[in-house]
């Protein structure tokens, strides 16, 4: 949309209160879906994977509408792509090499962690549980309730 | 980076026009190349924030209700954040079109909403401080696991509420003492001194000015601080330290963690390991029980006779425990007979611990032995009595299989669920167990505080502006503060998911 302006350096006049209006009650409804999204504890319990791509989608299209709009960046010429592109690009590397060292630290399992699965394993079957076998099972390497590869057997931290 | 334009002049030759900059001002030029830094600090913060939250181990970082973020409260200031947005564009668009009067209302709905903002969050800030939830150590009562540490800082945080409250009560505990000396000074409460007699008013008067705050003291070491240190604390703490099995030792230290601050994924373990706990105590009182049975019955009379009085001497002490209370509280009409009653008690316990030693003497050394072996059966009977009576009363609440969550016993507020003995009692401020709760208070206070920072700097930008005349000449000036604005909202837009919803 309104890319036949994308030439003009001048921004004056593209605005208008009906423009800016529908702008902000777009973002309160967006605002209203992410919250719903957030709070219904069936959807954040079953799927929160679901949930989650929701709420992220929806604040994408709330900062796309934000700068698009009010920061009027949809009527700015093209040095726009200059400022925004590397910038976020560089974010995002910034991010990324933090995953092998931070992000995945929850990869190697420590003895507590164990306790700790063999308790959540529990939670599981609430009805024939006892600590003590769940324990003795994950020792053994044979409930992983988290879905990790490994199951600790490469050494303790 | 010119932008260049040519079109044909009327003699058919090109001309080039030169711009020497973009075509935009000065002003924005540099508030965009901010901005462009400002993503990346604040793409790196949030995206740390991801990496870090997602690589806790499963099921181990905070939800909203575990550090106590309410989701609508959030909700509230992303929509107030918003309306601050749409209302600093209009102000542009006024300005723009000069009407001074309109922009500067518009502007001020701005700086008013940036306020609200502020004053919100400083109320949330409020409410994690209050519930010792900071960002690092010395105030921080967060711990990551329920470890011999943390039952160690439950002990010493009792320790510390102890000998608070005991040096606030001090006077008044030095008043009763030395009003109970001067009794225990002459043979019945005739024969005081006039002298004894003023000092006794004295102390009276002390006492009864202190009546008061002792009794909120008292109810608080007595009813809670107390019980909790022995029965609670110190009873984790020698569990897991005289337990073999290592999975008992956990389960003890857990169920301590889970009657502090309750979270709602450990519910279903801790009533298992409760159940364990009771099987182990009935089946110790029973052992307990069947040995000291064995070793009366097969001792002498005499032995009998110290057993019994071993039984009959803590229950005289605790008469004049009692009356020696009575006593201090009484005025002096009161106390002649008090006092009469209380020396009756110390005559009976004096009489009682001659016969006993007497008694003693007469017995074999190995029956002696027998009398310390069934002393200290007593003595922890009396322990695993006082764990279960205590923890009857403080933990009240029963695991419900369908909620799959503790219920309170005594009170159905709250939908009944326990809400923890730092929710009942909340001066008690007792480390909480939260799995990676340093991390995320960390994190928390972090993203929040730098973006609380950027609408405070904000703030201060709008004061500047708002007197000057908002007219047409001004619209870069609020276009570039415009623009800035929207990014504090553009951080907040992704900040409010990620901390209160995910």
């Amino acid at each position: 949309m309104a890319h036949e302006h994308d030439s003009h350096g001048d921004d004056h006049g593209h605005g208008g209160l009906g423009k800016y209006l529908t702008v902000g009650a777009a973002l309160g409804v967006l605002t209203a879906i992410s919250f719903v999204v957030g709070a219904s504890e069936t959807l954040m319990q079953s799927v929160p994977q679901v949930g989650r791509t929701v709420m992220i989608a929806v604040s994408c299209m709330k900062a796309m509408l934000v700068m698009l709009f009010f920061m009027h960046l949809i009527w700015e010429a093209n040095w726009k792509y200059v400022l925004t592109i590397p910038a976020s690009i560089m974010s995002f590397f910034l991010v990324l090499m933090l995953v092998p060292d931070i992000g995945l630290r929850g990869r190697r399992y420590s003895e507590e962690r164990q306790l700790h699965t063999a308790k959540a394993a529990g939670a599981r079957e609430p009805k024939s549980y006892s600590p003590l076998e769940a324990a003795y099972q994950t020792e053994q390497g044979g409930v992983d309730p988290h879905g990790h590869e490994e199951s600790g057997s490469d050494g303790y931290q | 980076m010119a932008d260049t334009s040519g079109h044909h002049d009327d003699h058919g030759q090109i001309h080039l026009e030169y711009q020497p900059a973009l075509p935009i001002n000065n002003g924005k030029v540099i508030l965009w190349l901010f901005l462009s830094t400002e993503i990346m600090f604040f793409a790196g913060l949030i995206g740390t924030y991801i990496v870090l939250r997602f690589g806790a181990p499963a099921g181990s970082w905070p939800v909203p209700h575990d550090v106590h973020l309410i989701e609508w409260v959030g909700g509230m200031n992303t929509f107030v954040l918003i309306v601050s947005s749409l209302t600093i564009v209009l102000a542009l668009e006024a300005a723009r079109n000069n009407k001074a009067k309109a922009a500067k209302i518009w502007f001020l709905a701005t700086f008013f909403f940036g306020a609200v903002f502020l004053v919100i969050k400083t109320g949330e800030y409020y409410s994690k401080f209050s519930h010792g939830i900071y960002p690092q150590k010395p105030h921080s009562q967060i711990y990551e696991k329920a470890d011999v540490y943390y039952v160690s800082a439950v002990r010493l945080r009792l320790a510390a509420l102890q000998s608070y409250y005991n040096e606030k009560d001090a006077d008044f505990t030095a008043a009763v003492a030395e009003k109970l000396a001067i009794y225990d000074a002459v043979e019945s409460a005739d024969a005081l001194t006039d002298e004894n007699r003023a000092k006794l008013v004295e102390l009276d008067e002390t006492i009864q000015r202190l009546q008061a705050s002792h009794d909120q003291i008292d109810r608080r070491l007595n009813d809670v601080v107390n019980p909790l240190l022995t029965s609670f604390a110190s009873w984790t703490e020698r569990t897991a330290a005289t337990t073999d099995d290592p999975a008992k030792r956990q389960a003890a230290m857990e169920v301590l963690a889970y009657q502090i601050y309750p979270l709602h994924h450990d519910a279903h373990h801790v009533s298992e390991f409760q159940r364990w706990e009771e099987t182990d105590r009935a089946q110790e009182q029973a052992e307990l029980d069947a040995r000291a049975r064995a070793i009366y019955n097969a001792g002498s009379a005499g032995l009998k006779r110290v057993s019994v009085l071993d039984t009959e001497m803590p229950a005289t002490q605790r008469k004049i425990d009692e009356s020696s209370v009575k006593l201090a509280l009484a005025d002096t009409e009161q106390a002649a007979r008090l006092f009469d009653e209380r020396a009756a008690h110390k005559k009976t316990l004096a009489d009682e611990a001659k016969e006993r030693a007497d008694t003693l003497a007469t017995l074999s050394p190995e029956e002696q032995q027998a009398v310390a072996a069934l002393l200290s059966i007593d003595e922890r009977l009396a322990v695993l009595d006082e764990r279960a009576t205590w923890l009857e009363k403080l933990f009240a609440a029963n695991y419900h299989q369908d909620e799959q969550t503790f219920m309170n016993n005594a009170t159905a507020g709250h939908e009944g669920a326990w809400l923890g003995l730092n929710y009942d009692h909340h001066w008690l401020r007792l480390p909480m167990k939260i799995p990676s709760g340093n991390m995320w208070a960390s994190t928390y206070f972090l993203l929040t505080g730098f973006h609380a920072l950027h609408v405070i700097v904000g703030l201060i930008v709008f004061a500047c502006i708002v007197p000057l005349e908002l007219n047409a000449t001004r619209a870069n000036m609020i276009e570039n503060t415009g623009l800035y604005w929207h990014f504090v909202d553009l951080v907040w837009i992704f900040l409010f998911p990620l901390l209160y919803l995910f």
